[in-house]
């Protein structure tokens, strides 16, 4: 359904130019939803960005192709794109309290956004639906009158899901939707977020740091780095058997009850700066193992089994303790 | 001692990043230069002005003519020799009451802000009063007391236009004040006086000198339109009060624009030049202003 | 009572005072109060690391700024090394102050982003009066930099805050509390705002501070599995009252209260094998100003009954060091005793 190949997204800043994305290939079929993980930094949210085409100011798509059913949205008038969004792709961003118009009511929000790409609706049937999505959300749709100051954050997050499934599109693109809610908030919501897919049966694409989140509730993963997607496959090959030293440094740092009670901090040093990255594999000055290869061209994401399972390394097949 | 040498010359780097910012908007350049030019003039005005502003050089209300090439006024004084040497009361006056309005609007908005809750709602209602005192009626009431001179209206702008930045430097304080390192600060037992000094004080610098250049052009007008009513220093040659007297002698309707509109422009250009000087200068010091970085 | 207990807090309570407009004072009318703290009591011996985990509103970071006495407390205990300093005025603190130091959340915001790096670490020095001249200070400031994980540290002095990461921010934080030498440090959620990779790092940094000084922490988080990894006791709290208090292990493992078992079931974990059923609660995380009648978890709960609306539940003890307070888990532990 969504099949992304070579995508390459550049900044223009001050400093130069800062390749935030470089030659990412990812895919997506129907129904099916995909974690995007990373850290900082890392390219995740401007993936999510340039997908939709919503690149900030100094953002610009510089080469690769985004297709979307057989149609590239990079190649796409800025005039067609516009039908495109929210009807054939949406997105919840990540603070809730600024996807909302503060001084207009969330069922007037709502209805906005199915009037502006269905024209010929009527007010009142647009209200309507607007109240029947919060409903289908868990808001009351009495509620739907009130201010978005008027409501917890986690309720806003819900209000901002109802809005992405107003036109009810294909691809739901959820960038960091929890990281500034509870963790029962968080589980509250991805319930939902399930719910929906299931209902409407919504390929997702959903963004986080958080590994955990995704692993709970993603089909599949893709890890990013510096701009570069390390490794992608179903969850249960990312988190049973890594092949990328960085996520599986990754998974090493991350706390968790069945892990025993000691903090491994594998990892060290900081992330390259986009600006000037290392030529070759962006990972290689903080890697145990890398090899001269490494430092010359940037790996290929490769195939490893044959449900999908692709890592850009060299050194993949190495089998030893990489992290103490 | 080693330090010091190296501080002193990361602070020269620091300030050279600064003017690096300040340079790259063209708005602040051309303040800069436009700026430059009345300061040439209020310095070189005897060089450059053709007669002594003050004496009688010509025959009366003459139009303007090579001779007198902005013509003369009532008392037959060259107009373009007024207007020169006007350049210097309305920067002396102009930035001198801005220190003082700054000087006691900086004091205050710090102590009310940090000092906050009964002392800081007194001070606020303190400047309240002298928000809505109404200029002009002090200015008479003070001129009346202590007669007219140019130090009299320095005072008078300066101490009827500080309200304006106690208020912003006052809000800025309170919000500093719930900002981390401040409470940080005091956990490792900072007293009061020395967290205004080097944490409060350092940080809303920026939004003190921006907001200083910005009362300038204030102080500017406000003197021009004191000396404007005729309030102002008789003896003292200022654009407002060259405005003065073409009003009175109806330049306007008798369509003498060599007299009323230098002075006029001069005003406004000189007033333009420190706004955008202000402006640019609010985006220097304050990062977040700046266009979008990596 | 002091069985080295570096802190000792008892029936702390702080309350904020909704704010009146100025009528309501004028009538005086009976003034409305936020209880953040209500009534929490522990205590943490020495070289322990405690921590205090709960959702946001819950209370723990005005309860970790309480114990500090950055608020003043409105009653109850705090016992600080055997001594009382509950109703000590700010000037008395400042003797104390070296020996209990914070370590704050937000490392963009908790260092004064006007001052240098080298300023900013040697001021507590400057203010407690511990330097006599420039070469100590420096030499101080450069070690404690070292002790931060900041090397060389003579890249690092000069620099302005903008100008390093989020992780050196917080290491910065760090070496700013430990230059006075502390021997208690309350660290409010430290590592929420870094990611994973450098979240490992410095818990590891504070694991390795706490073996070589002998440290003592109170270590604040919304994150189970960071006090899962890292803390020795862990209280739970919600509503401004610990609801349950005892080993890390256990209360993760064999949590007794209601709200534990949900919010422990809820959080994501890596390992797949592990098959919990979540317990996902209605309902959104309280307000502290509205406070429901009884137990204070009551309209969330899961397995209340009609007492439990109308009286609040004590802590009692229920496997050695492992406290709750729950109506229905006590009549459960009661009815297994009697059997």
């Amino acid at each position: 359904m969504l099949d992304i190949k070579d995508l390459q997204v550049e900044y223009t800043v001050p400093g130069g130019v800062a390749r935030a994305v470089n030659k990412a290939n990812l895919n997506l079929t129907e129904g099916e939803s995909l974690g995007l993980a990373g850290e900082s930094g890392c390219g995740k949210t401007t993936l999510g960005n340039a997908i939709l085409r919503i690149l900030p100011e100094g953002g610009q798509i510089s080469g690769g192709e985004i297709n979307l059913d057989g149609i590239d949205l990079v190649e796409l008038s800025e005039e067609k794109m516009r039908r495109i969004r929210w009807k054939e792709i949406s997105m919840v961003f990540q603070g809730a309290m600024n996807s909302f118009d503060p001084t207009m009511n969330i069922e007037n929000q709502i209805a906005e956004a199915i009037l502006i790409h269905q024209r010929d609706t009527s007010k009142e049937t647009a209200l309507e639906r607007a109240r029947e999505l919060l409903r289908l959300c868990g808001i009351n749709p009495l509620l739907g009158k009130s201010y978005p100051h008027e409501l917890s954050g986690g309720m806003k997050q819900r209000g901002c899901i109802a809005m992405a499934l107003a036109l009810q599109p294909k691809l739901l693109i959820a960038d960091e939707i929890t990281t500034a809610l509870d963790v029962m908030t968080q589980a509250q919501i991805f319930t939902l977020l399930r719910d929906m897919k299931r209902k409407f049966n919504l390929s997702m694409i959903i963004i986080s740091h958080d590994l955990a989140v995704l692993a709970k509730n993603c089909d599949r993963l893709a890890i990013m780095y510096a701009g570069h997607i390390v490794e992608i496959g179903t969850i249960q090959d990312i988190f049973d058997h890594p092949r990328h030293p960085y996520v599986k440094g990754l998974l090493f740092c991350i706390p968790n009850f069945a892990g025993g009670r000691k903090i491994i901090a594998a990892i060290k040093g900081a992330p390259p700066s986009l600006l000037a990255p290392p030529p070759g594999c962006p990972f290689h000055p903080r890697c145990p193992i890398s090899i001269s290869e490494c430092k010359t061209a940037a790996p290929q994401l490769l195939s490893v089994n044959t449900n999908n399972h692709s890592v850009a390394c060299y050194r993949k097949d190495y089998k030893g303790v990489i992290w103490k | 001692m080693e330090s010091s040498r190296r501080r002193i010359r990361l602070q020269i780097h620091d300030l050279l990043n600064l003017w690096r910012v300040f340079r790259a908007n063209p708005m602040g350049l051309i303040g800069l230069a436009m700026l430059a030019f009345f300061v040439a003039i209020a310095i070189f005005c005897p060089v450059f002005s053709p007669y002594d502003p003050r004496d009688t050089v010509g025959e009366f209300l003459a139009p303007a003519s090579p001779a007198h090439i902005l013509g003369t006024d009532q008392l037959g004084r060259d107009i373009l020799s007024r207007v020169l040497y006007g350049t210097r009361i309305s920067l002396l006056v102009g930035i001198t009451a801005a220190a003082i309005s700054v000087f006691i609007g900086t004091s205050i908005g710090l102590v009310s802000g940090y000092f906050g809750k009964a002392f800081g709602e007194v001070l606020m209602r303190f400047t309240d009063m002298f928000l809505v005192m109404p200029q002009l009626a002090l200015m008479i009431i003070l001129a009346a007391l202590l007669g007219r001179s140019l130090f009299i209206i320095m005072v008078v702008v300066g101490v009827t236009s500080w309200p304006w930045m106690a208020r912003i430097i006052r809000s800025e304080v309170l919000s500093l004040k719930q900002r981390p390192f401040v409470e940080r600060a005091i956990s490792i037992g900072c007293s009061d006086f020395y967290l205004i000094r080097k944490h409060i004080l350092p940080n809303v610098m920026p939004l003190i000198t921006a907001n200083a250049i910005l009362t300038i052009p204030w102080a500017i007008v406000s003197e021009s339109t004191l000396s404007f009513i005729g309030l102002g220093d008789p003896t003292a040659i200022s654009w407002g009060s060259i405005l003065s007297g073409a009003f009175s002698n109806s330049a306007i309707i008798l369509g003498l624009w060599y007299w009323f509109i230098p002075a006029g422009l001069a005003i406004v250009l000189l007033s333009m030049s420190f706004a955008l000087i202000g402006h640019v200068m609010d985006e220097v010091l304050n990062p977040r202003l700046r266009k979008r970085g990596v | 009572m002091n069985n080295g207990a570096v802190l000792e807090v008892r029936h702390l309570k702080k309350y904020f005072v909704k704010s009146a407009g100025i009528l309501s004072t004028l009538l005086r009318e009976q003034r409305k109060y936020v209880a953040a703290v209500e009534d929490v009591s522990f205590s943490i011996s020495r070289g322990k690391i405690f921590c205090v985990a709960g959702e946001s509103g819950c209370g723990k970071t005005t309860l970790g700024k309480t114990i500090l006495k950055l608020l003043q407390p409105d009653d109850g205990q705090i016992i600080f090394q055997g001594q009382d300093i509950t109703r000590l005025k700010r000037d008395s603190m400042r003797m104390l102050r070296p020996k209990m130091q914070m370590i704050f959340q937000d490392p963009y915001e908790s260092i004064d982003p006007r001052a240098r790096i080298y300023d900013s670490v040697a001021e507590p020095l400057i203010v407690n009066h511990l330097v006599s001249d420039e070469k100590e200070k420096h030499n101080k400031v450069v070690q404690t930099l070292e002790l931060a994980g900041l090397t060389p540290a003579e890249n690092y002095l000069y620099k302005y805050p903008h100008n390093l990461s989020g992780g050196e921010r917080q290491r910065v934080g760090i070496a700013t509390a430990l230059i006075l030498d502390p021997e208690f440090i309350v660290a409010d959620e430290p590592t929420s705002m870094l990611d994973v990779s450098v979240q490992a790092n410095l818990l590891n940094l504070l694991q390795k501070l706490r073996r070589e000084k002998n440290l003592t922490y109170l270590f604040i988080t919304h994150d189970l599995s960071v006090a899962y990894a890292f803390s020795d006791c862990l209280a739970i709290m919600y509503l401004g009252k610990f609801v349950e208090v005892g080993p890390t292990a256990e209360v993760v493992m064999s949590p007794i209260h209601p709200y534990t078992k949900a919010l422990i079931s809820v959080v994501p974990g890596i390992n797949l094998a592990k098959n919990k059923k979540p317990i996902v609660l209605p309902g959104e995380t309280p307000n502290p100003e509205n406070v429901p009648p009884g137990c204070r978890f009551h309209p969330r709960c899961y397995c209340k009954e009609e007492r439990c609306a109308k009286e609040e539940p004590v802590m009692i003890e229920f496997t050695p060091q492992h406290y709750a307070a729950c109506f229905v888990q006590e009549n459960k532990k009661l009815k297994e005793k009697s059997k």
